[in-house]
């Protein structure tokens, strides 16, 4: 299998790739360019000075009464967008989705003034219990043509909503939105408000593993958890985490599996993956640990702990004294406390062995050395689905290895490598200058398809 | 020097230190680029967006020791973008190589044109980056089992098409 995989790896270097064209560094990026909307323009059109004169004062009412000035998105789970005059006073309110028509119903603020508008909304949200102590986060999205009134509009209405919710413990995001092409086409996909594909997109920029897919369907509080140390969005007031555990037990608990006293120097925020975690950070001596903890449940969802090889120790490290594979297999599994491992993969490899298994559903990579020192190791604990776990493996590594052997009738081979996956053996070995390789059925021993290479 | 410090180096603009990281590693981010858009031109444009992004954002970068996954997941939403805004054709015949082998064209141009998107990239991902299932799945969205059985069924479909070759 490692041959095909070798051919590809050889075939894309050989493709000839430009250098890196150093001026494009310096072109200005995140900047969005906003086309003007053309405007009708009728001089030409018009005959008499009088029609002029009208249509110039009309044009003029039109734009400061009837015309949209800017758009205020406001978002918590009920989605809504107003949008307002050059007076700040409501022409249109609409609902993005069916919490929002619930808020809605009943409300007519067609002409009213925008922040007391803002009010009636978020009294309605608070209300119908969209906005309790549990969930605190609102999102306020300014969108318009100029950026500086945006922001000038987006302070009034913070400023306002500070004001006015003095007594509540509410967390206001703030934004203003720049639309372009890509945001609207996501708010589409997703149907969600521009402000809020805003947000996720800023929150992603931040932590490239995250996705549209996981976050539209999240609320505003829960962005607003998972998007600390974001400085492109402006919030006043915390987000309330009182439906998760809290980073001080979080910490307590990964501390506990680590079996480490207190650590001076960590890390901790909450981050998404598949659920909203605590993931916590920290080293002691030369191990790295990294925890994912599941914010509601406290249970710890993955963890990572990484050694680091101490280079010393491996360069003074005599050949003569050589361990076997089996060996150093035991000399894994005994520090890995395990028995009963699906083995993925033994390797000799650079003086040391490779060892890969799972067991318990963690992923433990080892690299032994050959005199028996480990000199590196990890375990992985993810998201590890049961049936695929539950191997159907009937025959053992060694079985197989023997199948190979006997059905490429030699004994004495090197540079051994046997991987389990998906109820195969892949072994690949090498007997002079022939490179053998073979797929073998782990549950009846049969053997699947084998290659041989000069 | 591992790819973190790089990004480190990059963060206080160290132009030396992008140029490097852009040799190291400019055949994984166009073949990953490649992969999902299946265009030469295409993948090259967002191989150089890519680094840009990474240029200006590695200051963002926390160290998790995932730096690869972390640059290739720029690259993919960067080419999700792209996707979105143009669909073009495979053609193989934009692409130049080093030297002449006849092999090489030949097996890229299977993975463009037989095997299906997420095939593709899981190959990519697993043979020239050498990440694990588990990884591919998280950089990929996919569930563990479904990045291995789509794997060994790419390998086998390429297999068989070499073997046919041969």
């Amino acid at each position: 299998m490692k041959n095909i995989e070798n051919k590809i790896n050889k075939a894309f270097h050989n493709i000839d790739l430009p250098e890196f064209d150093n001026k494009k560094l310096n072109e200005k990026k995140g900047f969005v360019y906003m086309e003007k909307k053309k405007r009708n323009i009728v001089p030409y059109l018009v005959t008499t000075c009088t029609l002029v004169f009208c249509l110039l004062i009309g044009f003029g009412i039109y734009n400061n009464n009837f015309k949209v000035a800017s758009k205020i998105g406001i978002d918590v789970n009920p989605s809504i967008e107003l949008k307002i005059n050059k007076k700040n006073k409501v022409i249109d309110v609409i609902a993005n989705n069916d919490d929002g028509n619930k808020i809605l119903s009943g409300m007519d603020l067609d002409g009213s003034d925008m922040n007391v508008a803002i009010n009636a909304l978020i009294g309605s949200m608070v209300k119908n219990g969209y906005i309790d102590e549990l969930a605190n986060s609102i999102l306020i999205s300014v969108e318009g043509n100029s950026e500086a009134k945006n922001e000038k509009l987006r302070q009034e209405i913070v400023n306002q909503l500070n004001a006015n919710l003095t007594n509540n413990n509410f967390s206001i995001v703030s934004q203003t939105v720049s639309n372009n092409q890509s945001l609207e086409s996501i708010s589409k996909e997703y149907n969600i408000s521009l402000g809020k594909a805003q947000l996720i997109q800023d929150i992603i920029a931040n932590n490239n593993l995250l996705t549209y897919d996981d976050l539209a369907n999240f609320s505003i509080n829960e962005l607003n958890l998972i998007s600390s140390n974001n400085e492109n969005i402006k919030v006043e007031g915390n987000a309330s985490d009182k439906a998760y555990i809290g980073f001080d037990k979080a910490k307590e608990i990964a501390l506990k599996h680590a079996d480490v006293t207190d650590v001076t120097n960590y890390e901790i925020e909450m981050d998404y993956d598949n659920i909203i975690v605590y993931e916590i950070e920290f080293k002691v001596d030369n191990t790295k640990y990294e925890y994912d903890i599941d914010a509601k449940t406290g249970d710890i969802v993955k963890y990572d702990i990484d050694s680091h090889r101490n280079i010393d120790t491996s360069n003074t490290e005599s050949t003569s004294n050589t361990i076997s594979r089996d060996e150093a297999l035991d000399i894994a599994l005994k520090h890995a406390k395990a028995n009963n491992v699906t083995t993925k993969k033994i390797e000799l490899d650079d003086n040391s062995y490779e060892i890969e298994f799972i067991y318990n559903n963690k992923e433990y990579d080892y690299d032994i050395s050959l005199t028996g020192k480990i000199l590196e190791y990890s375990i992985d604990s993810y998201y590890y689905d049961d049936d695929y776990n539950t191997s159907h493996a009937k025959i053992t590594r060694d079985d197989a290895l023997d199948i190979a052997l006997k059905h490429a009738g030699v004994s004495n081979v090197t540079n051994t490598e046997i991987e389990l996956d998906d109820n195969e053996y892949n072994i690949e070995f090498r007997v002079n200058r022939q490179e053998y390789e073979y797929e073998i059925n782990a549950t009846t021993g049969k053997i699947i398809s084998y290659e041989i290479d000069n | 020097m591992e790819l973190d410090s790089y990004l480190e180096k990059i963060s206080f603009n160290d132009h030396q230190a992008f140029d490097d990281l852009y040799n190291l590693i400019n055949t994984n981010v166009y073949s990953f680029a490649l992969s999902i858009l299946k265009n030469h031109d295409d993948a090259l444009d967002i191989t150089q967006e890519t680094f840009i992004s990474i240029y200006h954002n590695a200051y963002r970068y926390q160290s998790q020791g995932k730096p690869m996954a972390w640059i290739l997941t720029i690259t993919k939403n960067l080419a999700y973008m792209k996707i979105r805004s143009n669909k073009k054709e495979v053609d193989i015949n934009n692409i130049e190589f080093k030297t002449n082998d006849n092999y090489d064209k030949i097996l890229i141009n299977y993975l463009l044109e037989n095997l299906n998107d997420l095939e593709r990239q899981i190959i990519v991902l697993h043979s020239l980056n050498g990440f694990k299932f588990h990884e591919i799945a998280d950089i990929l969205d996919l569930k563990l089992t479904t990045t291995l059985s789509k794997y060994h069924r790419a390998i086998k479909k390429l297999k068989e098409l070499m073997k046919e070759e041969q």
